[in-house]
């Protein structure tokens, strides 16, 4: 076998070119053999593989990303059954949840994926926040930086409690077909009425930082707002309305949809 | 040209280049050498470059002569930042993979980091979005992992992998 001659670079030449690869590109890279391995150890890639420790919130210009994982999960549509596929690969809390619609699951488990351990932002943050229309899906709090694994639990456990009882009815209701919840109790994943686009930028608000749901809305104001440079959506906002707080503009904005 | 703004590079395999003192600048490396041995009409040895490598990499000096200098601080950011190249770079760097690497080993060696910078970001464009088996391929690279470790290292990857 020929000798490589890739690999007569010396490591920090390597480190260079690895640096300025991406989260999967470098991911891959470890597998090459074992050089690779530990060239990707190096704290010069903390920040780009999601386990870099949080940093002080003095350093107010922090730029944070969020996690593949969770980007990922901005699921195109964002309908209820993007949602349930995401609520369903969390084998604990979806025992005994057959799919009406007959379709398949992947059969891995995301929550057991060992990238599931990295922070949910790079670099970690101590407070995240997820929001969903005006809904607060996770508040989640961890001194050691928040993780993705945490947050996909928050959003697990959000979507599968139980609907608010009208609309459960109304589910029931336009959704005769659904046998299997006539006489069961219908999550909130199956009721979700509002489909989101996409995931926000990440925003700042103190340490806290905050995932938001870009709805349909959002973007045709933010194309209105573009067209003629009226408003910005997102005004800073540093109190969190309460579920119960936003039950009625929710569902007065359901209505409109 | 006076002599003062000419420079005789030596190279690895005894050929001998005559370059512009502003040419030669562009090696941090022989631009130390100049400063500290002053005037001299004696050839710059450079035991680790070949004719042929040296040769491209003057044609690179040679275009970017009139460069400013980066500032140092500067250097590490703007790295980071972009991963673009510009034409007459990318043009230039079109060359067969053992020329690429050579380039790089050179540029290092020289201390010309913009260049060694193109071929950096040459390297780093041709692992995008390939899988180690086909990086491995593509530069020749054993896969010393035992099945253990490689299965353990793709479970790791799990999620990561095919995306």
């Amino acid at each position: 076998m020929p000798t490589s001659l890739p690999l007569l670079l010396p490591d920090e030449i390597w480190l260079d070119i690895l640096g300025s690869l991406r989260y999967m590109d470098l991911r891959r890279a470890r597998r090459i053999n074992k050089r690779f391995y530990q060239l990707v150890q190096d704290p010069k890639f903390d920040l780009a593989l999601f386990r870099k420790s949080p940093v002080p919130a003095s350093e107010s210009e922090i730029e944070y990303k969020l996690h593949p994982v969770l980007d990922a999960y901005k699921v195109g549509s964002g309908t209820s059954w993007e949602m349930a596929r995401l609520v369903h690969c969390h084998r604990g809390l979806t025992e005994g949840l057959d799919d009406p619609r007959g379709a398949t699951y992947p059969s891995s488990n995301l929550y057991e994926y060992p990238v599931c351990a990295e922070f949910a932002t790079s670099p970690a943050c101590v407070k995240f926040s997820v929001k969903h229309d005006r809904t607060t899906l996770a508040d989640l709090e961890d001194d050691g930086g928040v993780t993705v694994l945490q947050v996909l639990h928050a959003y697990a456990s959000f979507w599968t409690a139980l609907a608010d009882p009208q609309d459960q009815d109304e589910f029931r209701s336009t959704h005769p077909w659904m046998t299997c919840w006539k006489d069961e109790p219908v999550p909130k994943w199956a009721c979700l009425k509002m489909p989101f686009t996409s995931w926000r930028p990440l925003r700042c608000s103190g340490d806290r930082v905050f995932l938001e749901a870009s709805m349909w809305y959002d973007d045709l104001a933010d194309y209105l707002g573009e067209l003629f440079g009226l408003f910005t959506r997102h005004p800073p906002n540093s109190t969190i309305p309460s579920q119960d707080d936003v039950t009625d503009s929710e569902k007065s904005e359901q209505e409109e949809w | 040209m006076s002599s003062n703004q000419c420079v005789t590079l030596q190279t690895s395999d005894d050929e001998q280049f005559k370059v512009d003192r502003d040419v030669a600048n562009r090696s941090v490396l022989i631009r130390n050498m100049l400063e500290d041995v002053g005037e001299s009409e004696q050839a710059i040895p450079l035991p680790n470059v070949s004719a042929n490598v040296l040769k491209k990499v003057l044609e690179w000096c040679e275009h970017h002569k009139k460069d400013p200098e980066p500032l140092a601080e500067d250097l590490d950011d703007n790295r980071r930042k972009t991963t673009e190249i510009s034409d007459w770079d990318a043009k230039f760097i079109q060359v067969d993979q053992e020329m690429l690497f050579e380039i790089i080993l050179a540029a290092n060696y020289l201390d010309i980091k913009p260049l060694l910078d193109v071929g950096c970001k040459t390297v780093a464009n041709m692992i995008k979005g390939k899988q180690p088996e086909e990086i491995r391929k593509l530069f020749n690279i054993v896969n010393d992992f035992t099945p253990e470790e490689e299965a353990q290292i793709k479970k790791e990857n799990e999620w990561a992998e095919d995306r």
